[in-house]
């Protein structure tokens, strides 16, 4: 079966942009462009992977966002992927701290991004 | 408005303390001696602006108001200077950032309450120039990496085969936007530096390493420029620097060398007991010694600019910051001995000594 990735985004077009490629690269895709309607944590499959964007509205502090959904019981031991427009050293080194698999700046690091999630799902 | 005041001399501490009292009943000062002290009294009390003698018992010259910086880098500094100092090195603090300079024999409680108002002024407008860059930069970024990527699709082939025609209209969009994208980062990458909020991710390195990646990472491009690198490194040199920030200013110089070379470029380190330099040399046509002044200016793009290279007309200036931020200092020449350009890095082989 299709390994399931969920996206969470606020920028629709990144989610087309990106869910269309790891579509063609043969993964089941579902985006959210709502960070805070939390309904990707209570559907009813669960993913494979996360990619998170870690600069949303609301969320001033992207660590803390993924610190919760990486403590959020539906979706615990799965790992996530932060794909983000922000290339700050100290943020690249906070999300690496809290657990995330991977931090990849959008754009210039897009060709790392698709690999590593390759490699994370085999 | 309240004062954070540096001065160990207990004459001109209590002198300056008396005058700014005296001129307004608004002013709180509070004064300490050392450099330990202030910082960590900036951790407890909300104040509104530094002021600060540059020599201290457990600090001098520019490093006392760098670790100013430092420690509260959205607070506004005023440097105060010694009778029979010169000026250099309080400009130096202005041009690092600081918001004024004071000359303590030349001064009044008028003046003084003045220039602490006018430098909070300035420092608020230095914030929001600041914090607006940094919005507006990342801001561009997410439309840019969508065009990007919906550019890579196309060009993956998901939506249909595509004619050379195609192809090459969206290898032109994809690579302008990668241009656009470089821009933004250099434009929020250099306005930190100026500011003095670059971090630097500081540690013992062998500067070999990064020289050796950065000559092998480049050897591409110079192969298909018919360029060679000639790297000359001894076996370690060991300094104390941010070792990725450092690959990213000998990137820069050394693909700039590679670009304009003609035939071969030259990486030589001398090393002595304090400070170590790295001299690139290429064999191109040289400086244009009208350029020379301006060459690390932010935008300036010489009259030798080959076109579409790319370039957004920062790297040089980031490469300056960088280089500064880790007290050192880089310098372009032509070379004395033959045609060609030269630029020299300096760095201390301990950050600030």
């Amino acid at each position: 079966m299709a390994k399931r990735i969920l996206m969470i985004d606020d920028e629709p077009n990144t989610i087309e942009v990106v869910g269309d490629r790891l579509k063609e690269m043969g993964y089941e895709f579902e985006g959210r462009s709502n960070p805070k309607e939390g309904q990707w944590a209570t559907s009813k499959t669960r993913p494979d992977l996360i990619v998170l964007d870690i600069n949303m509205p609301g969320w001033n502090d992207g660590i803390g966002f993924l610190d919760s959904i990486r403590h959020h019981p539906n979706l615990l031991g799965i790992p996530i992927v932060i794909y983000t427009s922000l290339n700050i050293r100290e943020l690249r080194r906070g999300a690496e701290e809290a657990g995330a698999s991977g931090y990849y700046q959008k754009l210039s690091e897009d060709k790392a991004f698709y690999d590593k999630i390759e490699k994370l799902l085999g | 408005m309240k004062i954070l005041f540096l001065e160990d001399n207990p004459l001109d501490s209590r002198r300056i303390s008396g005058l700014l009292a005296k001129e307004s009943a608004d002013v709180d000062v509070d004064a300490v001696e050392t450099l330990a002290d202030a910082v960590s009294r900036l951790r407890q009390v909300q104040y509104d602006a530094i002021l600060t003698d540059l020599n201290v018992p457990d600090s001098e010259g520019l490093d006392t108001f760098l670790k100013f910086q430092e420690s509260a880098p959205r607070m506004p500094i005023v440097v105060l200077t010694g009778q029979h100092q010169d000026e250099s090195t309080a400009m130096d603090a202005v041009h690092r950032g600081a918001q004024d300079f004071l000359t303590k024999d030349d001064l009044s409680g008028k003046v003084l309450r003045r220039t602490l108002k006018y430098a909070i002024e300035r420092k608020q407008m230095e914030n929001l120039r600041q914090s607006f860059v940094s919005i507006v930069t990342h801001e561009l970024n997410t439309p840019i990496s969508v065009i990007h990527g919906a550019v890579d699709n196309l060009k993956e082939g998901f939506l249909g085969a595509l004619n050379e025609a195609q192809q090459k209209y969206l290898d032109m969009i994809g690579s302008n936007a990668k241009r656009l994208h470089r821009l933004s980062n250099d434009i929020h990458d250099l306005t930190k530096l100026e500011g003095g909020r670059f971090h630097l991710n500081v540690g013992e390195i062998d500067l070999c390493l990064p020289l050796r990646n950065v000559c092998d990472s480049l050897e591409g491009l110079s192969r298909q420029r018919g360029v060679r690198i000639e790297p000359n490194l001894p076996g370690t040199v060991r300094i104390s620097a941010d070792e990725e920030r450092i690959e990213q200013v000998f990137t820069n110089v050394i693909k700039n060398a590679v670009r304009f070379a003609d035939a071969r470029v030259d990486v030589n380190i001398e090393a002595d007991e304090t400070q170590v330099r790295v001299a690139v040399e290429d064999d191109g046509p040289g400086l244009d010694p009208v350029d020379l002044p301006m060459l690390f200016q932010p935008f300036y793009q010489g009259k030798q600019k080959k076109a579409a290279d790319g370039g957004s007309g920062l790297g040089l200036a980031i490469v300056r910051g960088i280089v500064m931020a880790h007290g050192g200092t880089i310098e372009a020449s032509n070379r004395p001995d033959r045609r060609g350009a030269r630029f020299v890095v300096t760095l201390p082989k301990s950050k600030g000594g």
